[in-house]
Order: C-alpha cells, then sequence, then structure tokens
C-alpha cells in the first residue's frame, strides 16, 4: 500500500512538473513572417519588458495593443509581441536569469542594464554580434550618433565585438548643481557662492543666524546623502570632491598616465573628506548624514530645515517643489557648481547609457529593427513623417483649429505620454540633446516645436530650463565614471569587502571617529585586499574595448 | 500461498487489524492523503527541489552553464570564507545579535505572561495582549522607516524625553557601534514578544488548578505559587520554544538589519544574510553567497538536533 502511495505521489510530482515544463517551451522568438490584410509582410518581432508604474494605458490598451504597436503595424509591417512584462528591474533580471539557465529561448530584442547579466548573456552564446547589422542596416545619422559615442557600446563589448545598440541616457540629466533657498540668502544678505569658501559662509549664516526665523538652531547648511556613497544621483554630494581634484568617490577615471584609477583612493579626495569631517563639526550637514541614502536624506530640504541641496535639474519637480509648496515664502534656485580653493570645479557625471539592447542569434529581422530605431529617433530629430506635433494625437496632444495643443487639461481624458510603449520604455534621447535643447529654448525664448519640446522641457518650468542650461554650461566639469563593463573577477570577489570598507572608513572620518589618515591606511588596505588586481583588470578591459573602433 | 497454515493466516489478519488501528488502512483515508497531496507536492517543488541548487556552492556557476556544466572547484569557496576578516566578523555578529534575541525573546514574554496572567480584569488582559501582539504583524520595511525617525538624534521622539529628563546629549542610535545591537535586540523583542507571549499565555491556562489548589492548602503566597507551580509546569513549552529558536541562531534578522543599518554600523551590525545579500546578490557571486548560506544552514542543523537532544536528555521531552 505504502509503495502504491508513493508511486502516485511519485507519478503526480511528475505530472505537475511535466505541466510547468511545457508553459515554458512556448515559442519565445518566432521570428515569423505573416502575410497581413493588405497584403504587406507583417514581421513580427518579440520582446520582454519592465512595466512601471509610470507607464499608464487609455483603457482597453495594454502592452500588445497601444497607438504604437498599431503604428509599427500599419507603417512599418512590424507586429510586436511582448512576451512578459515585469514590474520592476530586479524581477525582470530574474526571470531573464532563470531562463538563461534553464536553456529557455531569448526573445527577439530585449533590453538590459546590468553589466553582469549582459556579459552573462554574451558569454552564453545566445545573443548575436550586431557589427555587422549596424553597418549593413542603420540608417546614416543613426551610424553617426553610434560613432559619436563609441563608449556607449563598451558595456557590451567582448573580444572587440559589439553585442548591443545603446539605449542612452540624457548624457548629463542627472548631473547636480546646487538648488539653494533664494529667500534665506536675501533675508542674511548673502550673494550666491562662487567658490567653497563663499559656500562655507552661507552654510554658515544657515546654521547660526536663524534664516527660517523660529528663534531655533535648528539648520543646516547642506544635504547630504551618503549612505550609498558620497557621489550619487540626488543630494550629491561629489561637488566637493571635484573642487579639490580630478577624481569623485566610486568613479574609474583616466590618472595621470592615461590608464583608469580609482577615485576613491585618489589623494584629493582626503582633502574632500576633511572638509566634510569639519563641516560635519560646524553643524553644517546633518547630524544623522552617516545614515541617508538619498530619499531620506532630502527629507531636511523639504522640511525647510536645509538651506542648499546639490540635486539633478530635475530636482525642479521633485524634491524642490515639495519644499517650496511645505514652507510658504521660500524661493528655491538653481546655481552652478562652485570651485575649489585651485579654481578647479568637478561634478559626478552621469553615464552615457541606461542599458544595452541585445539580439536573440536567431533574430532575422535586423533590417526592421532599424527601420523601427530610426523611426522613433526620428521624432527628437524633429523630422518625423509620422510625428509632426507630437506622437500620437489624443495622447500627448491634440489638434484644435489645425494648431497642435500640449495642454493636458485640453487632452481628452488627460495627457498620456505614448513614449513609454516603445523599446526604450520612454522617448529615445541622445546624450546630452535634451539639455542642449533645454539651454536653446531657455536663452532664446522660442516656442516649443512639437510635444517632445513641450512636455519635457517648456512644461517642465522655468527654474528646471535655468538649471538645464546651468548643468549644460559646466559640462567641462563632468567626472564620468569610465568603466562601464560588467564587475571583473576580483571585483565580483573582493567588490563587496572593499566597498564596506570604503563607506565605513569614509563615514567614521566624517565623523570624526577616526582620525584623517586613517584614509592613507584604507588606500594602503583597498590596494592589497585585491584593489590593485581589479585596477589591473579594469585597464585590461578598457584596452580590449577601447581596440575596438 | 495455499500451504500456509491457519495459524499464520491467522496472524496476518492480527497484523492488518493492528495496521487498522494504527490508522494505516488507505481504503478508509486515502481522501485524508489526497488532501494532503498538494500540500505535499508544493513542499517538495519549492523546497525540495530548489535544493539542487547547493551544487552551486562547489562550483563556479555560470548562469548559462548551469548547474550540470559550471566547473568544479571543491571547497573553495568555503576556504574563501575563513580567510577574510570580513566574513569571520559577520559570523560573530549574526552570533551576538541572535543569542541575545533568542535569549531575550524568552525571558520577556515569559515574565509578561506571568505578570498579564496576575491581571483579573479580562477586558483589560485581552486588550494589552492585543496590543502586545500587533507589531508582530507589520513589515521591517515599515518600522525601519518610523524607527528611524523615532530614534533620530535630531529631533527624534526617544532622543527628546532622553534629554529633557536626563539632560544628556542626543543619542546617535542607529549610527553608534555601541547602540546598534541594543537597539536591534529591543525592537526585535518588542516587535516579536506578543507571540511567545500567547503562547506562554496558553501554557498557564492549561496548568492543572488542583495543583494550586494543593498549594495554597500548603500555606503559599502567589509569589511562591509562581515559583513552585507555574514555572516548573512551564518548563516543556520553554524548553520547545527555546529548542525552535536555537534553529534560528544564525538568523539574526535579515528583513531588520537590513532597514536599519548603515556603513557607520557595518562593524557591529552586519550579518551573514545581508553579507549574503550583498555578496551574492548585488556583486553577482553567486557561488560564494551559496557556500556561506550553506554554512550558515549547516550549523542551524547541527544545533537544532544538539537542542533537540538536550531536551530531551534534561527535561525528557520531545518536540517531534
Amino acid at each position: 500500500m505504502l509503495k502504491k502511495l508513493f508511486a502516485s505521489v511519485a507519478a503526480a510530482v511528475m505530472t505537475v512538473g511535466m505541466l510547468a515544463g511545457c508553459t515554458d517551451k512556448e515559442p519565445a522568438s518566432s521570428n515569423s513572417s505573416t502575410k497581413s490584410d493588405g497584403g504587406k509582410q507583417l514581421v513580427t518581432i518579440t520582446t520582454i519588458r519592465t512595466l512601471k508604474d509610470d507607464t499608464k494605458f487609455r483603457k482597453g490598451e495594454d502592452v500588445n495593443n497601444n497607438p504604437v504597436t498599431r503604428w509599427a503595424e500599419k507603417e512599418l509591417g512590424i507586429k510586436f509581441k511582448t512576451l512578459w512584462t515585469a514590474p520592476n528591474d530586479e524581477q525582470y533580471y530574474n526571470k531573464i536569469r532563470l531562463a538563461l539557465s534553464s536553456g529557455q529561448e531569448l526573445p527577439d530584442v530585449f533590453m538590459v542594464a546590468d553589466g553582469l547579466l549582459i556579459n552573462d548573456l554574451i558569454r552564453s552564446g545566445k545573443v548575436m554580434p550586431v557589427d555587422e547589422a549596424i553597418e549593413k542596416y542603420a540608417s546614416p545619422r543613426l551610424k553617426e550618433i553610434f560613432n559619436k559615442f563609441p563608449e556607449a557600446f563598451y558595456p557590451a563589448t567582448v573580444n572587440g565585438k559589439r553585442y548591443g545598440i545603446p539605449r542612452f541616457s540624457g548624457g548629463n540629466g542627472s548631473d547636480s548643481l546646487l538648488w539653494i533657498r533664494k529667500d534665506w540668502l536675501d533675508k542674511l544678505g548673502l550673494q550666491p557662492p562662487k567658490t567653497i569658501e563663499d559656500l562655507e559662509k552661507i552654510m554658515d549664516a544657515f546654521v547660526n543666524q536663524d534664516p527660517d526665523g523660529n528663534g531655533k538652531k535648528d539648520t543646516i547648511g547642506l544635504t547630504l546623502a551618503s549612505k550609498n556613497g558620497l557621489a550619487t544621483w540626488l543630494a550629491d554630494g561629489s561637488f566637493i570632491f571635484g573642487a579639490y581634484g580630478d577624481y569623485v568617490p566610486g568613479s574609474w577615471s583616466k590618472g595621470k598616465d592615461g590608464s583608469l584609477v580609482y577615485g576613491s583612493v585618489q589623494p584629493s579626495i582626503k582633502k574632500g573628506l576633511a572638509k566634510l569631517h569639519e563641516w560635519y563639526e560646524k553643524g553644517y550637514l546633518d547630524k544623522e548624514v552617516g545614515i541617508l541614502d538619498e530619499q531620506t536624506a532630502i527629507k531636511s530640504f523639504v522640511a525647510g530645515k536645509s538651506g542648499i541641496l546639490s540635486a539633478p535639474p530635475w530636482a525642479a519637480g521633485w524634491p524642490v517643489s515639495d519644499a517650496i509648496k511645505n514652507n510658504p515664502g521660500a524661493v528655491v534656485e538653481p546655481y552652478p557648481l562652485p570651485s575649489g580653493p585651485d579654481g578647479k570645479i568637478g561634478r559626478r557625471g552621469e553615464g552615457l547609457t541606461v542599458g544595452m539592447f541585445l539580439f536573440n542569434k536567431n533574430f532575422k529581422h535586423m533590417d526592421k529593427f532599424f527601420e523601427y530605431w530610426d523611426a522613433i529617433y526620428s521624432y527628437i530629430f524633429n523630422d518625423s513623417k509620422y510625428f509632426k506635433y507630437g506622437l500620437f494625437e489624443g495622447y500627448d496632444y491634440v489638434m484644435k483649429d489645425g494648431k497642435p495643443v500640449y495642454d493636458p487639461k485640453q487632452i481628452p481624458g488627460g495627457a498620456i505620454d505614448p513614449g513609454k510603449y516603445f523599446l526604450t520604455t520612454d522617448i529615445p534621447t541622445i546624450p546630452y540633446m535634451l539639455y542642449n535643447l533645454a539651454e536653446e529654448l531657455y536663452t532664446t525664448k522660442r516656442q516649443p516645436k512639437n510635444a517632445y519640446e513641450y512636455t519635457k522641457i517648456v512644461a517642465q518650468g522655468e527654474p528646471y530650463m535655468k538649471a538645464a542650461t546651468i548643468v549644460n554650461q559646466q559640462n567641462q566639469y563632468r567626472i564620468e565614471n569610465e568603466f562601464n563593463g560588467p564587475p571583473t573577477k576580483t571585483m565580483q570577489k573582493r567588490g563587496e569587502f572593499l566597498t564596506k570598507m570604503e563607506r565605513e572608513t569614509f563615514a567614521n572620518i566624517i565623523y570624526g571617529r577616526a582620525p584623517l589618515d586613517e584614509f592613507d591606511k584604507f588606500v594602503k588596505k583597498w590596494r592589497k585586499s585585491g584593489g590593485d588586481d581589479i585596477t589591473k583588470e579594469v585597464n585590461e578591459w578598457y584596452k580590449s574595448v577601447k581596440g575596438n573602433k | 500461498m495455499q500451504t500456509q497454515t491457519h495459524l499464520e493466516s491467522q496472524t496476518v489478519i492480527n497484523k492488518k487489524k493492528k495496521l487498522k488501528k494504527n490508522g494505516w488502512n488507505l481504503r478508509n483515508t486515502w481522501q485524508l492523503h489526497a488532501m494532503l497531496l498538494p500540500a505535499v507536492i508544493i513542499v517538495f517543488i519549492f523546497q525540495y527541489i530548489p535544493l539542487f541548487g547547493l551544487v552551486m556552492a562547489f562550483q563556479d556557476y555560470e548562469p548559462w552553464l548551469g548547474f550540470l556544466h559550471s566547473p568544479w572547484v571543491g571547497l573553495d569557496h568555503f576556504k574563501t570564507m575563513f580567510e577574510y576578516e570580513d566574513a569571520r566578523q559577520v559570523i560573530w555578529n549574526t552570533l551576538i545579535i541572535s543569542s541575545l534575541k533568542i535569549v531575550f525573546n524568552i525571558v520577556v514574554p515569559l515574565a509578561f505572561a506571568l505578570l498579564l496572567n496576575e491581571v483579573y480584569i479580562m477586558k483589560f488582559k485581552r486588550t494589552v495582549q492585543t496590543i502586545v501582539y500587533l507589531p508582530h504583524f507589520l513589515s521591517w520595511v515599515i518600522l525601519g522607516g518610523i524607527l528611524i525617525d523615532m530614534l533620530s538624534p535630531e529631533g527624534g521622539i526617544v532622543n527628546r524625553v532622553l534629554v529633557s529628563l536626563f539632560n544628556i546629549k542626543p543619542i546617535f542610535f542607529l549610527g553608534d557601534n555601541d547602540w546598534f545591537r541594543t537597539v536591534v535586540v529591543i525592537t526585535d523583542v518588542w516587535k516579536e514578544c506578543g507571540f511567545n507571549t500567547i503562547v506562554f499565555l496558553a501554557a498557564i491556562t492549561s496548568i492543572n488548578p488542583t495543583l494550586y489548589e494543593a498549594a495554597i492548602v500548603d500555606g503559599a503566597n502567589r509569589w511562591q505559587q509562581t515559583v513552585y507551580v507555574t514555572l516548573p509546569s512551564m518548563l516543556p513549552i520553554i524548553i520547545v520554544v527555546g529548542t525552535l529558536s536555537l534553529g534560528n541562531i544564525l538568523n539574526a534578522g535579515f528583513d531588520q538589519i537590513l532597514n536599519l543599518y548603515n556603513p557607520l554600523v557595518y562593524k557591529t551590525g552586519d550579518i551573514i544574510d545581508t553579507y549574503v545579500y550583498r555578496v551574492g546578490l548585488l556583486n553577482g557571486d553567486f557561488s560564494y553567497g551559496t557556500a556561506v548560506g550553506l554554512f550558515k544552514s549547516i550549523i542551524s542543523f547541527i544545533l537544532v538536533v544538539a537542542g533537540y537532544r538536550l531536551a530531551y536528555k534534561y527535561a525528557n521531552y520531545k518536540v517531534f
């Protein structure tokens, strides 16, 4: 009897297992061409993507049925099929990893930002090199952008071959500048800072002269986040280090001999840390600065307890507008980054890519892909035959009396950004283009020509445009992380320990729990515990990708 | 078969009867087993099949090669673990934090249950019981945010009270290596003590009242009743709770630490789970992360077995 029971359990388990197996075997890559009604060749391209909260659909539409898929089918003869979606990057990568290790077929085209996963996918031999396809099918203007930013291909370059098409970032989109409480400056009779020294005077006044007038000494000078490193995307402290040298913590940049060196272990960082410790002691920084991440750091600024925030232009929308809303009479203005004692300025520069598009090695329609790519890029080149005033009427604009109207209130059902439906999960970008446009619109005061210029720039308001202009004019001070490849062998083994040691040492120095000279010990230990090996590996990688174009 | 003697077949029948008594007759109980089947299958699929992934700990795992083709490295990852001081540090931290948690998660609920048992107003007792149990249902993500605010040295409510009462300098609870473990243990006990309190209260109510009556006849007061009747009667359940929690000795509370720790307290606050999370998931060193996790499981397993044996030997109590 027992045997029978066991057998039936085993049988049941096997059936369930088989069922589970079956669902996996759904054809992922179909590559099929079917005839559409009009007799035109219809090419199916399968994909997968994240579907985050900011992607909204009109009623009855979804990721496989929306203006973009309909447009692609009608105009380009491409039927996009999204096999699955994930609500966030973590789940998205997990699903791809699972598919990879269980040997499932990959979709035709998909975007990956995780350097390690890109590398795993390439080394698995399941994705296709794209050099030939770019040569053959990419339009001249796409080639021109690709050639202009060769380093954007590095994350997916292995053995001199390019395996992916970059999804560009805004270039300098998340580079920071200073947002300062102008009302506090005015109240205390101060001028905006030109140098770090000016900044110190301002912070001192903000801390000691009761700028919010509540009779309590409860204000701080500068809002910083340090839990995830001192050079980051919001409440960024990189400018302090940039004022003393050419390096920012956490970034690999060119050393004197042209090879890549790690920013955090350069001597100039010590000067920045010394300043931060001094500022902490004087009460310019949040007492909790060591445990604050980007989201928690900004609380002091939003609450009107901090006078200065180092943040990108988009902070105009959040969190700066919250600070203005919460504190009646608050005026927050963007200012350029101050310079150090030798006139140096430097800031953490955002990377050029937010991800790479990889292609299944069996994908046969690269021509169609590039046709689509050029078509969606034509929108920001402003010469599209499809998107003259905006992407899709009724979504990001409406026509009234023969003129485009971008005001979301005039669009029935409210404005929806159909750019999110593109493969790029947003309106495609070219590095630096957005802030170049913003600068042009801000300085010339010309009218926006299409929905893109209106919604992405003009509608964001004057402070945003001013901030974008300032960031754009300080582009020469960008210190970009030039290592954008997969983590190296030693990084995987020791990176965690090294990062932990770095964060711990920096925090202890800022808090005065360790003397400043602890930094030198840290550098020695860093080099000994794998840092030297990592530097070697990073430079080997750099040479290998640079050899290619 | 036909040559079997009457006696022999008789014993077979007797055996069958015995089986019936023991509830092994599937003819009558197969429905119950069928109902159990889904659970068994789910446990098998989600608890046992993934165990094969443990081979990663002995391989240099590459996702596209899978478990079958990744190169074997033997015990290399385990050696690495003891080579580096950071791994030793987290093991040490884990042991300290979890031992403190285990002790206080028994002592505090026990004391609380005894006190609550003395309360005669039923409404009050029930209300307190529920309130104490409530934090158990909150996640550490939420509590983490609340605690960071409450314990803030700049206007956090705890520091405000301390400063006004004792006139001291505000304490940076979450950023101070001397305080971090204390905070972790206290907040964990606060969150979880309600559960054990209920277990202990239930144990108290199941104590035979005649024991108390006899004690009263002997002239025992409330305190003596507690020491000589209540506590000895509760010993088995205390041992059960203690034994079960031994298995968690290397689980110092991943959710909690992850939401509360920061670079300032890595020295005292970083535990095995957060370490595995950073190494394995954030750094992509799957094999090493698995090795550390496996090491943790083996230690926990040994401790559970040891605790079980000890409980049997000294308290004559069997959990299973």
